[in-house]
């Protein structure tokens, strides 16, 4: 562990002088002050233990991530006989039925961006804590990225709820929830949390080299 | 609020560069000098825009809960749903929690979203009294918490690939409501792109400071 904690701010950069950019009306508070003078909200250099909080929902949407995969997420019953899906399970029936499109929407949002979008805050907040000088722009890009995806997961269970409402015909067709969906509904919310309690502020400060200059300001 | 100045400059959002603002009413974009993001836009009664699509938005996801959303036969059958039946359907399979979420999700989180919406901009458009003027950042501050978990356009699409999974086992029929809500999520969408949260922070700090 290095001897100093002490963030190295850009010298740009309004932490620099001392002032704290309000996250909810966008004025500069100076930095005793824990309030926003305008609107009233939490102010701070940096938000508190960003990795932290980042990593702990991660980490629940992680765990929730099993039973999302591995308990069926829809019941469909055909003239009496049940028969239990997972995601994959539907994303592999749409493909042989040759809804190709429809199976890569699925498949994307429900099984990739979820994945990738894990992944990339593990290395974003991987990077902070390393304290990487480096890609500083390609790590924003990411950082915009996971948060403008993560939502579009959300999809298969709205399609869930959708079907569940919708193919009811008693006796011939029905569609019912799993409890996978509710798994999944979890994971989706707890990585837009975790995007969420992540600050991008970070990721910029000690971008600085020796002569205190940017260097990765592209 | 006693002390309360106007200032001239921000931080960036995404890398927290002090940033010069130039004046309102000048018709322009803002970019930041060290990472290039986009700050703010301002633009000649962008705000005029934003309320009209939101009233026309609520008009129209009121048509969508009201007529059929999406219909469905197989077999000599037929069922009918409205848009709100996809919430609560859920708790006729005992899962109130889901049930809740995907109600907050695509109806009362939307819909609260342009009421609060319309109400701020209805306000905004005249100086307002000292009372009023607390109501302000309220407001902003509800519009940006709904706006962020906004997911409109997530469960249009959902409706997509639900009609394009069904549709080799069954007729569908599609709905009055289904075409609202499609008017009501471009409406949503475009108007929320219309407001500039930056601009709007700033004229309702010019209101607050008009208004005490
Ligand atoms: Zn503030």
């Amino acid at each position: 562990m290095s001897s100093n904690n002490t963030p190295i701010y850009s010298p740009q950069s309004a932490a620099a002088q001392g002032l704290q950019g309000c996250r909810r009306c966008f004025r500069l508070v100076p930095l005793p002050l824990k309030q926003c003078d305008f609107c009233g909200a939490e102010v701070s250099l940096r938000k508190q233990h960003a990795v932290q909080n980042t990593l702990a929902y991660l980490f629940t949407a992680i765990v929730l991530f099993v039973p999302a995969n591995v308990l069926p997420i829809m019941v469909t019953s055909e003239f009496g006989s049940s028969k239990p899906s997972t995601i994959l399970e539907g994303v592999v029936l749409l493909w042989h039925h040759g809804s190709y499109p429809t199976a890569l929407v699925i498949f994307i949002a429900s099984v990739l961006v979820p994945m990738a979008k894990v992944m990339a805050l593990l290395l974003l907040c991987w990077s902070v804590v390393r304290r990487s000088p480096h890609r500083v722009q390609e790590r924003k890009r990411l950082l915009a990225l996971t948060e403008l995806v993560g939502r579009w997961s959300m999809v298969d269970v709205f399609v869930v709820a959708l079907l569940v409402a919708l193919v009811q015909l008693a006796g011939v067709l029905t569609v019912a929830p799993g409890p996978a969906a509710l798994a999944f509904c979890g994971v989706v919310l707890f990585t837009m949390l975790a995007a969420h309690a992540f600050d991008g502020r970070l990721l910029w400060d000690h971008a600085v080299n020796l002569k205190g200059e940017k260097v990765d300001h592209g | 609020m006693p002390g309360l100045t106007v200032q001239s400059s921000m931080a960036c959002p995404i890398c927290d560069c002090l940033v010069e603002m130039p004046a309102l009413n000048a018709d322009c974009a803002i970019y930041c000098p060290c990472c290039g993001d986009h700050l703010s836009s301002i633009k000649a009664e962008s705000f005029d825009h934003a309320l009209a699509l939101a009233l026309a938005g609520l008009a129209l996801l009121l048509c969508a809960t009201w007529y059929p959303f999406l219909g469905f036969s197989a077999s000599g059958k037929e069922a009918n749903m409205t848009l709100l039946d996809s919430a609560t359907s859920l708790f006729g399979y005992d899962q109130p929690i889901l049930g809740t979420i995907v109600f907050i999700l695509m109806f009362a989180g939307p819909l609260g979203l342009l009421l609060t919406l319309i109400t701020l901009l209805v306000l905004l458009r005249r100086p307002v009294a000292g009372s009023a003027s607390h109501l302000l950042p309220l407001l902003a501050r509800a519009v940006a918490l709904l706006q962020h978990w906004n997911m409109v356009e997530v469960f249009l699409i959902g409706a997509v690939v639900s009609i394009a999974k069904i549709s080799s086992m069954a007729t569908i029929q599609i709905g009055l409501a289904f075409w609202c809500f499609i008017g009501f999520t471009i409406c949503t969408i475009v108007s929320l792109a219309c407001v500039d949260t930056v601009q709007l922070w700033r004229l309702i700090r010019m209101r607050h400071l008009a208004g005490s």
